[in-house]
């Protein structure tokens, strides 16, 4: 070697010579140099541009800062540490428009593997995008309608959790704030039934169940139920509306190959305090490969094509069943994004949302986005 | 409703847990170079504070920072040859550190890399030895670019990320201040 450092070589020769093939310095105090309390950021954020045009001819185009977040997090031990995070909506919070929301808030305690402990402001286990909503991590300037309508991400409250992984998968149990059963609708679902952690009606909590395969490497599948009773807040608490949400999804990544899939179903044990539907249901499917090593690029090139369906009143009971037909939509759309380093990506999609009673309307969407 | 009965088992195992204790993390490590090295006789493990010259190189060549003030090594000897190396060093993950075994033969080519300690709920899959595999082989020449040379993790680009340059920074401050045959 041409770089031996003189001192460095004594003091391994030093340990070497006097016990030759047995000394060693003892392990003391190694567990705690290798841990040190820490307060860490990370964040992430994406600004978009969007243009939607109706095919009766409207149009329009807006260019929004949609999300800016910050993680800010400290380790006191190990296995005690405190994670947050902390989201400005659209840029601007005034009179309704944006949003300043505390997405995450809780104390983790991590055992081991096998075995973690939550409690505060946390995310619920449901899909592919709910935990890991990071604009490099999914493919699109937008979440997929499904990712809105069917699983109404970011969905987060006020509860605890149990995590770990045992014999492989990965499992995960929520106990946390309930949704708001007066504010589910046929057009958009459980979305406007999120507490969101304010002063949430607890009297009716969620349970949620995740077991999901991350063992074998580039490949994700995995499943989720949750329950609620969903109090009827309107008119009172003890009218409720048992819900439940199950959920499949899939992610494959090998040598190029990107695989998405969710399927999802909500039924709601009282159709008359939901206009009527009594299940939605959707899925998505997302193709990608990324091309950079065939151009002899750096980072990633991905061009994509997803398939959507979603119905927010799949099954209607005791009302005109036009219902169905309403809210049902499909869309396709294809894209390009790029990833210069994993943390960076811009992206463009371009497609075609087909409503089965309505005007169809084409999208054009670019962002930028980052995670750090 | 069962809820009760579980969060009473949840509370009992949370209150317990602390008390359960594990090896330490230097015991952990030579008993997987006993695994990787069967016919050795001699695990030397020393602490030693980080050259400076080389420490600067190694961040440069890898972009990353180095999070400990020492290197905690192991040399690995069949009589009196030496005949492998092995490094314990932390990167930062999200929140917690990462702590990594990196294990060279005496030409300091990775023959293994392990992860001894994750510390969090989500990217836990850079634990997999099979993406761990990938290391093999690899010197301080090599390419260590993460989506290219090494496969990235959906779920674990952050951890995927800092455990690639954390490997890259130990193997080039390695090839830097060690002496092989």
């Amino acid at each position: 070697m041409n770089h031996i450092k003189p001192l460095l070589l004594a003091m391994l020769l030093a340990v070497a010579i006097p016990y030759s093939g047995g000394y060693t310095q003892t392990f003391d105090g190694l567990d705690e140099m290798l841990f040190n309390p820490k307060t860490t950021i990370g964040g992430y954020g994406e600004m978009h541009y969007n243009q939607v045009k109706q095919e009766n001819g409207t149009s329009t185009g807006t260019l929004d800062f949609h999300r800016f977040v910050l993680f800010y997090s400290h380790a006191w031990t190990e296995q005690w540490s405190l994670k947050s995070e902390i989201e400005l909506e659209h840029n601007f919070v005034k009179g309704g428009q944006g949003e300043l929301e505390l997405e995450q808030a809780f104390v983790d305690y991590h055992h081991s593997t096998a075995f973690g402990f939550q409690a505060g402001v946390i995310l619920p286990s449901v899909g592919l995008i709910n935990e890991y909503h990071e604009p490099p991590l999914f493919f699109g300037v937008e979440r997929p309608y499904y990712a809105k309508y069917i699983v109404p991400t970011t969905w987060f409250g006020n509860g605890a959790a149990v995590y770990g992984n045992l014999l492989g998968v990965d499992y995960r149990f929520v106990l946390m704030e309930g949704l708001d059963g007066s504010k589910f609708s046929a057009s958009s679902g459980l979305r406007s039934g999120r507490q969101k952690g304010y002063k949430a009606e607890a009297t009716h909590p969620l349970i949620n169940l995740k077991l999901e395969s991350r063992a074998i490497t580039g490949l994700i599948f995995g499943g989720s139920f949750s329950h609620m009773k969903a109090p009827d807040t309107l008119n009172s608490v003890s009218k409720v509306n048992p819900t439940t949400l199950a959920e499949i999804h899939l992610d494959l990544n090998r040598v190029g190959l990107i695989v998405k899939g969710e399927f999802g179903q909500i039924n709601y044990g009282k159709p008359e305090l939901v206009s009527g539907v009594k299940s939605a249901r959707g899925y998505y499917l997302d193709l990608g490969y990324d091309i950079a090593s065939a151009l002899n690029l750096k980072g990633e090139l991905i061009p994509w094509f997803r398939y959507s369906d979603i119905n927010t009143a799949a099954v209607s009971e005791g009302v005109d069943a036009s219902i169905e037909a309403d809210h049902h939509d499909s869309q396709w759309m294809v894209g390009i994004q790029l990833k210069p380093i994993p943390q960076v990506v811009y992206k463009l999609d371009y497609g075609k949302l087909t409503p089965e009673n309505g005007t169809a309307s084409t999208l054009f969407n670019l962002a930028v986005g980052y995670m750090f | 409703m069962k809820i009760p009965i579980l969060i009473t088992a949840i509370i009992r195992v949370v209150l317990l847990a602390p008390l359960v204790l594990s090896a330490g993390v230097g015991e952990e490590t030579e008993s997987i170079l006993r695994q990787v090295f069967p016919g050795a006789d001699g695990f030397e493990f020393t602490a030693i504070e980080l050259d400076l010259t080389a420490k600067k190189q190694a961040e440069r060549a890898s972009g990353q920072a180095f999070q400990m003030e020492k290197v905690f090594l192991w040399q690995i000897r069949d009589g009196a040859d030496i005949i492998g190396f092995a490094v314990l060093d932390n990167v930062l993950g999200k929140v917690q550190p990462i702590t990594y075994l990196a294990v060279y033969d005496s030409q300091l080519s990775i023959v293994e890399v392990q992860v001894i300690r994750y510390r969090e709920q989500h990217g836990g899959a850079v634990q997999n030895l099979s993406w761990l595999d990938q290391f093999k082989g690899f010197a301080s020449d090599s390419g260590f670019m993460l989506g290219e040379h090494i496969d990235g993790i959906t779920g674990a680009t952050l951890s995927a990320n800092a455990l690639t340059r954390g490997v890259k920074r130990m193997t080039v401050y390695l090839s830097l201040t060690v002496q092989t045959n």
